[in-house]
């Protein structure tokens, strides 16, 4: 026994830095949130008269936007005949069905060249250019795109200001499917506005949770009698004029848009995923969630002893027409942008080149509960041994390669 | 990165929260037991550290100074919780065991298993005098408790945590 305190004392003294570990992510954003919200009120209240100035040169300010826009919008609002029937006329088809661009609002896909207009005014359509060489290589050699029919609807959005999804045309089930190049009109009611929507064009992305939840649903061919939300399911992700369109949900597929792929493609990986030892203990775990319209956020846990500790913060993002999977390889916290390559049903390979030496992630689904990611440098090269050291945790390295499988956490 | 948060660049924020709060995190950890507190008293923290960051002379070590703020926001969070005098040996009874030996380690669970089966009044008081440094008079006017609870509250602390070690039968330790 030992009346003198220094042992125990040292004891923990020795062994505190073992407490260090990093806070959950969410705490970050918190703090942000707070010191957002500090910045603010205190350009509120660093000066009480400033509020009344601030007050006052808001009104000039909405006055003098007020009446511009007075002015610059009376124009649009009386669009003669002759204005309607020319931009009706661009919405025409001019050349070959497989030339047709996806139509998509531009909040959609920015960087494309489709510009959405105000309502009273029209949605002007140019021609999109294939950017992309790899990826329109792929589309050539795509069955799918070889054949893909193409269809401009023009029809009325409904009153309320948001474009659901409910306007895409729904096409009754048992019609016959439009040949090519055909338009088709909505009785039009009042103020008519002419909105383009290719038919492919993917469900926008606030509805991926749900359609998740129904993809068996979806991919089946409709019933007899749909019920209205399974008709209106099947009008957003499989219309049946476009067979085409049909795309199981939860696989990596390739569809032949031009403003480049989307992030829609990888909506399969949202969700919790894990990595387990050979005593089927959880080592590591991802979890991939829908942060925008262009960004799915994936991020990766260890587990050791019990305790968890954050190791990588991953993005699919889409940044103008390419699509990126954005990650810190070697634990340093500077990402790294690897560019969406080719994408095939099962595999997608993005790249990330500098002087010469090339970088891939690969991500390869085997099936809807599993998929695998690897990380491997083109050729001789071999990877240095920050990378090997940080993606040693996260399971099978080998000097060439890192390679990681996942399976789906099932709720 | 100090004068970036002088001039509250968030950049510069976000940087010195990732390279500090896995290590301050820890110093909260010994404090506030549940995780979720924790958590909540390492944000008002870093909160109080970036918005009073012009209060930091640059005498010292920063890392001294980020790490006052946070004990004394843990210890704001204790006494809004707790009663320091209120704080009772409940169990005596078990045998003093015999010589720590300190080139032993302890894993981090284990260090956080035995600092929270202290009662919180010894579990500060330790962590204050062994882990902080303060002295009995700093720790008396920061609990509001006399100076002789808080050399008893330590004696206690020292002698449950022995037993506690011996307990639990950590290997070669006790």
């Amino acid at each position: 026994m030992s009346d003198k305190p220094d042992n125990i004392d040292e004891l923990f003294r020795a062994n505190q830095h073992r407490l260090e570990q990093a806070p959950s992510p969410q705490a970050w954003k918190r703090l942000d949130r707070r010191l957002s919200e500090h910045r603010q009120a205190r350009v509120r209240t660093i000066n009480p008269w400033r509020n009344w100035l601030g007050i006052a040169a808001g009104l000039a300010l909405l006055l003098g936007v007020a009446s511009v826009l007075l002015f610059t919008q009376a124009p649009g609002e009386t669009m003669t005949a002759e204005a309607v029937e020319r931009y009706s006329e661009e919405l025409q088809p001019t050349s070959t069905a497989a030339n047709y661009p996806v139509l998509s609002p531009e909040r959609d896909y920015p960087g494309s060249d489709i510009r959405e207009g105000n309502r009273g005014k029209r949605l002007q359509v140019q021609q999109l250019q294939a950017t992309n060489t790899d990826l329109s290589m792929a589309e050539a050699q795509s069955p799918r795109f070889n054949s893909a029919p193409t269809e401009i609807a023009e029809f009325k959005p409904s009153n309320t200001e948001a474009e659901t999804v409910e306007e895409i045309v729904e096409t009754p089930p048992n019609s016959e499917p439009p040949a090519a190049q055909e338009v088709e009109e909505i009785p039009v009611t009042e103020d008519p506005v002419i909105v383009a929507e290719d038919a492919r064009t993917e469900p926008p992305a606030y509805v991926w949770k749900e359609e998740v939840a129904k993809t068996e649903t979806a991919n089946q061919e409709p019933a007899a009698g749909p019920s209205a939300k399974a008709k209106r399911l099947e009008s957003n992700s499989a219309p049946t004029a476009i067979p085409e369109y049909n795309v199981t949900l939860n696989q990596l597929e390739y569809i032949t848009e031009q403003s480049g792929p989307s992030i829609d493609q990888f909506q399969w990986i949202i969700g919790q995923w894990s990595t387990t030892g050979q005593n089927g203990e959880t080592i590591s775990f991802e979890e991939w969630e829908l942060e925008d319209k262009f960004t799915i956020r994936g991020t990766g846990y260890l587990r050791i002893n019990g305790q968890q500790s954050l190791v990588e913060q991953m993005e699919i993002k889409k940044i103008g027409k390419d699509l990126y999977f954005i990650t810190a390889i070697d634990g340093s916290e500077q990402p790294i942008s690897f560019k969406l390559k080719s994408i095939t049903s099962t595999e997608a390979i993005f790249e990330h080149t500098i002087s010469n030496q090339s970088q891939q992630i690969i991500i390869q689904q085997s099936t809807r509960d599993n998929f695998t990611t690897i990380l491997q440098n083109e050729a001789q090269s071999n990877l240095n041994n920050e990378e090997i050291e940080f993606l040693r945790q996260r399971n099978a390295t080998s000097e060439e390669r890192a390679v990681r499988s996942l399976k789906r956490v099932q709720n | 990165m100090i004068q970036g948060c002088k001039a509250g660049d968030r950049k510069a924020q976000k940087l010195l929260y990732e390279s500090y709060s896995p290590k301050l995190f820890g110093v909260v950890k010994r404090y506030v037991k549940s995780p979720e507190d924790a958590e909540d008293v390492l944000i008002e923290g870093f909160f109080k550290v970036m918005t009073k960051i012009d209060l930091y002379s640059g005498s010292g070590s920063f890392m001294g100074w980020m790490r006052r703020i946070m004990v004394n926001e843990a210890l704001m969070f204790l006494r809004k919780n707790n009663n320091f005098n209120m704080t009772v040996e409940i169990n005596n009874n078990l045998h003093m065991p015999t010589k720590v030996t300190v080139e032993d380690q302890l894993a981090a669970d284990a260090i956080l298993a035995l600092l929270d089966k202290l009662p919180v009044g010894y579990r500060t008081v330790f962590n204050l005098y062994v882990l902080e440094g303060y002295k009995h008079r700093e720790i008396a006017e920061e609990l509001g408790i006399s100076i002789n609870t808080s050399k008893s509250q330590l004696i206690l602390a020292r002698k449950r945590l022995r037993e506690l070690i011996q307990f639990q039968e950590f290997p070669g330790v006790g």
